[in-house]
């Protein structure tokens, strides 16, 4: 069995599994890393969570459009804490602003991180609603999403690639009062 | 008509809702080649950096006024890259009550002007 990798495989050789077990490896589907999940997860001093990946080889992924990416891949996903303010990102900024109104926290914030950090080094394919691009070098987006019904603020510094200096991220559900 | 089915097909995983407001900073170094469905081509050969938000309008049954913007929003950011793997990246991003208070006190842009720059 030929592989892309160029290892010539064969499930009966121990040496063709050791080289079919390092092709998985440095695959990845939507920053899953087969056979080992590399995500890594930190908790922030509001309750932000940091997921963040980082894997070498092929990696195909499907949210946000279709694609694939042939290089390096890091992702770094911020999911933000929730307050009674939104505003405590500020703090850390020097104001002393916290114009807190009467609204009871409920949002389910676990499924929608508010800053997406996406860097990738090598050649990738995206085909999304807007269009399609190829990219051959370093590419390094991120994106922050804010849903309508909520209020945000965050703070973000980061060191060479995407070591994290400093990360803030905080949400307020907007809407009735209590 | 292989084309259609495939963005057909990237839209419905993409998500395209319009009940997010969504702010993008993106740096790329080497070609860069896309085609937009709009008709906006872009090549680009070793820096580019792009910066935007894409901010919905107010829904026009419920609102009064529904050429509003559905929300505020206020960033202030430094993107400082010495090399293919040494970039930093700084940056405030506020939506919504926080940023219309923030857009009225200019201490308070002082205040996130001088942290970003700080370094």
């Amino acid at each position: 069995m030929k592989i892309v990798s160029g290892c010539s495989c064969n499930p009966t050789n121990l040496a063709s599994c050791v080289c079919l077990l390092m092709f998985l490896s440095s695959c990845s589907l939507n920053s899953y890393q087969v056979p080992f999940n590399s995500v890594q997860s930190l908790e922030l001093e509001n309750g932000e969570k940091l997921a963040a990946t980082n894997s070498l080889g092929f990696h195909l992924y499907t949210k946000g459009g279709v694609g694939f990416q042939l290089g390096k891949i890091q992702r770094q996903l911020l999911y933000p804490g929730i307050t009674d303010t939104g505003t405590e990102c500020l703090k850390g900024i020097g104001s002393s602003n916290e114009k807190a109104d009467e609204v009871r926290i409920e949002a389910d914030t676990e499924k929608s991180p508010s800053r997406i950090s996406v860097l990738r080094y090598g050649v990738g394919v995206d085909v999304s609603f807007s269009g399609i691009r190829m990219i051959l070098g370093m590419n390094h987006r991120n994106e922050s999403r804010t849903d309508l019904r909520l209020s945000s603020s965050s703070y973000y510094r980061s060191g060479g690639e995407l070591n994290l200096d400093e990360a803030c991220s905080v949400i307020k559900k907007r809407g009735k009062t209590k | 008509m292989k084309v259609y089915c495939v963005l057909s097909f990237a839209m419905l995983l993409g998500g395209c809702s319009s009940n997010h407001l969504v702010y993008v900073q993106e740096v790329s170094m080497g070609l860069n080649v896309s085609a937009g469905l709009g008709g906006t081509e872009k090549i680009s050969l070793g820096y580019d950096r792009d910066v935007f938000a894409i901010v919905p309008k107010k829904d026009g049954v419920a609102s009064d006024n529904p050429d509003q913007d559905a929300m505020s929003l206020v960033t202030m950011n430094k993107a400082t890259i010495e090399s293919l793997t040494k970039m930093r990246v700084t940056e405030f991003v506020a939506a919504g009550a926080p940023a219309d208070v923030i857009a009225d006190e200019s201490d308070t842009l002082t205040s996130i002007r001088e942290k970003v720059y700080e370094n």
